[in-house]
């Protein structure tokens, strides 16, 4: 059974002038446990959309999404989110700062001190542990925050666009740390980017947005081993074809 | 480092060549040995730290109570959408008028004790507390609250973990400015039927056209007012220290 499973979902908003204007339209998708799926497509054609639907932070229009064999109905820790812009605890250094999902789902205190640490220590800033946000680079905060869900220790971990935002050294470099940690930690994820080469480094499968109908128009199967090459034939060629169908849609 | 002190030192200057011309009579321009001889009466007397300490105690108490119940209707008004519709729009009216125009009201109501004087404080205090802390409830960014949604939050550690904590540095800049507020309504209070207080000085030294007095007592609101607000934002720094400089 696959651990995401939608059934026609579509997603309307009302408009200023309160007209319903399609984000989504239609969407068939099944994740599976284990897989890193991205979302690639221009912006405004609704993939933050679907990734806040397999979040729970939004509610589609129509059709049907569920999670683990039951309906999606709001939020659920075991679906973790990173956002593009970190979205840290200003006023909480970064121990406290990863350690937060651990207070909330009421872990006792000597665990989540250590559950901190690790993780600090997995994304490697456990020399910061005392450093407020304001103090860090951007690349340093958005590793607080993979930091921060992944001590939820949550199933599948949503992220959108979360290295947009970043130079394209520490973009790299982050992309590469992500493999590592969801490798050694085998979780989901799925992944929205506007960018083809980031989509064919990450993803084991990813589904191409098309603007009409505002939807997923195509996926497809990335059987290249990772770690990957990041100008190897194959992945120019698997570039190449995105870039293609993204056009197409236009 | 010394240009501070520029501008005063010409002032000062000028009032004494003024004051060495007799350019002005007295009630108009008091001399400035006039002045400094009210100054050395008022501070040697003692006389003009009972008229501090009166002024500071009723600012005092009218801010606390200003936060006392400006931060929990503010909480209550920011995060409650239906406390919003009810509330919002009569205290967007109720904010214009100034608090002087309280003084009458506080004095039948208070009879001119400290309560009267402590009343106008605290009308004046009140707003920026209160509006200052729903914009903070209100700009806990939706952001952080969606963070929060995602961990698993429950509305009470959305409100208690997220939502106050974020809104924190917003309560603290409205009782910053309340306090600039409070300092002028409580002088402006004191002209009624007060004894000690520093407008209480400057009204009775202008009943007997004491100008020098009134001066002093000036000086000392001016002095008072800047030690206060260097105070509350060096506490201000060391409390928010997370925001860095």
């Amino acid at each position: 059974m696959p651990l995401f499973s939608l059934r026609g979902v579509s997603k309307e908003f009302l408009s200023q002038n309160g007209m319903p204007v399609a984000a989504l339209e239609d969407v068939n998708l099944d994740v599976e446990e284990g897989e890193f799926l991205c979302l690639v497509g221009r912006s405004g054609c609704g993939k933050t959309t679907l990734l806040r639907i397999l979040a729970g932070l939004e509610r589609q229009s129509t059709g049907q999404a569920a999670f683990d064999g039951a309906m999606i109905a709001g939020c659920d820790p075991r679906r973790g989110m990173v956002f593009q812009d970190a979205r840290l605890f200003l006023w909480r250094n970064v121990a406290a700062n990863v350690a937060f999902g651990l207070e909330v789902n009421g872990t006792p205190k000597r665990e989540r001190q250590r559950l901190s640490e690790h993780y600090m220590e997995l994304v490697g800033l456990k020399e910061f542990a005392t450093a407020y946000p304001y103090e860090l680079s951007g690349g340093m905060r958005q590793r607080v925050s993979l930091a921060r869900v992944l001590a939820t220790n949550p199933r599948v971990i949503l992220m959108d666009e979360p290295f947009a935002a970043l130079d394209a050294l520490t973009r790299n470099h982050l992309q590469e740390e992500l493999l590592r940690l969801v490798e050694c930690e085998r979780k989901t994820v799925v992944f929205v980017t506007h960018s083809a080469d980031e989509a064919a480094f990450l993803a084991d499968r990813i589904a191409v947005f098309s603007r009409r109908p505002r939807g997923i128009g195509r996926v497809l199967d990335v059987p290249m081993p990772k770690p990957r090459r990041r100008e190897s034939p194959e992945s120019s060629a698997l570039k190449q074809k995105i870039f293609d169908l993204i056009a197409d849609y236009d | 480092m010394m240009q501070p002190l520029v501008a005063p030192i010409v002032i000062l200057a000028a009032w004494a060549i003024a004051s060495q011309l007799e350019l002005f009579p007295t009630y108009i321009v008091p001399s400035l040995p006039l002045v400094l001889g009210a100054f050395r009466d008022l501070v040697q007397s003692g006389e003009i730290f009972h008229h501090i300490v009166a002024s500071l105690a009723r600012v005092g108490g009218g801010i606390l109570l200003g936060i006392v119940v400006g931060v929990p209707m503010g909480f209550a008004i920011g995060w409650f959408r239906g406390m919003e519709r009810s509330f919002e729009p009569m205290l967007h009216v109720l904010r214009q008028i100034p608090p002087i125009a309280w003084i009458p009201f506080a004095l039948v109501w208070f009879k001119g004790g400290i309560g009267s004087a402590m009343f106008v404080v605290f009308i004046g205090a009140f707003f920026p507390i209160l509006v200052n802390t729903m914009m903070g409830v209100r700009g806990a960014s939706q952001g952080l609250i969606e963070v929060g949604y995602t961990m698993g939050c429950s509305q009470r550690q959305l409100l208690t973990k997220i939502v106050l904590p974020a809104s924190v540095p917003f309560v603290f800049s409205g009782i910053r400015i309340s306090m600039g507020i409070g300092w002028a309504c409580v002088v402006a209070a004191e002209f009624f039927g007060y004894k000690y207080g520093l407008g209480a000085l400057i009204s009775s030294s202008y009943q007997v056209l004491r100008m020098d007095r009134m001066i002093v007592g000036m000086a000392f609101i001016g002095l008072v007012g800047l030690g206060m607000d260097k105070l509350f934002r060096s506490l201000e720094t060391r409390v928010f220290k997370w925001k860095g400089q």
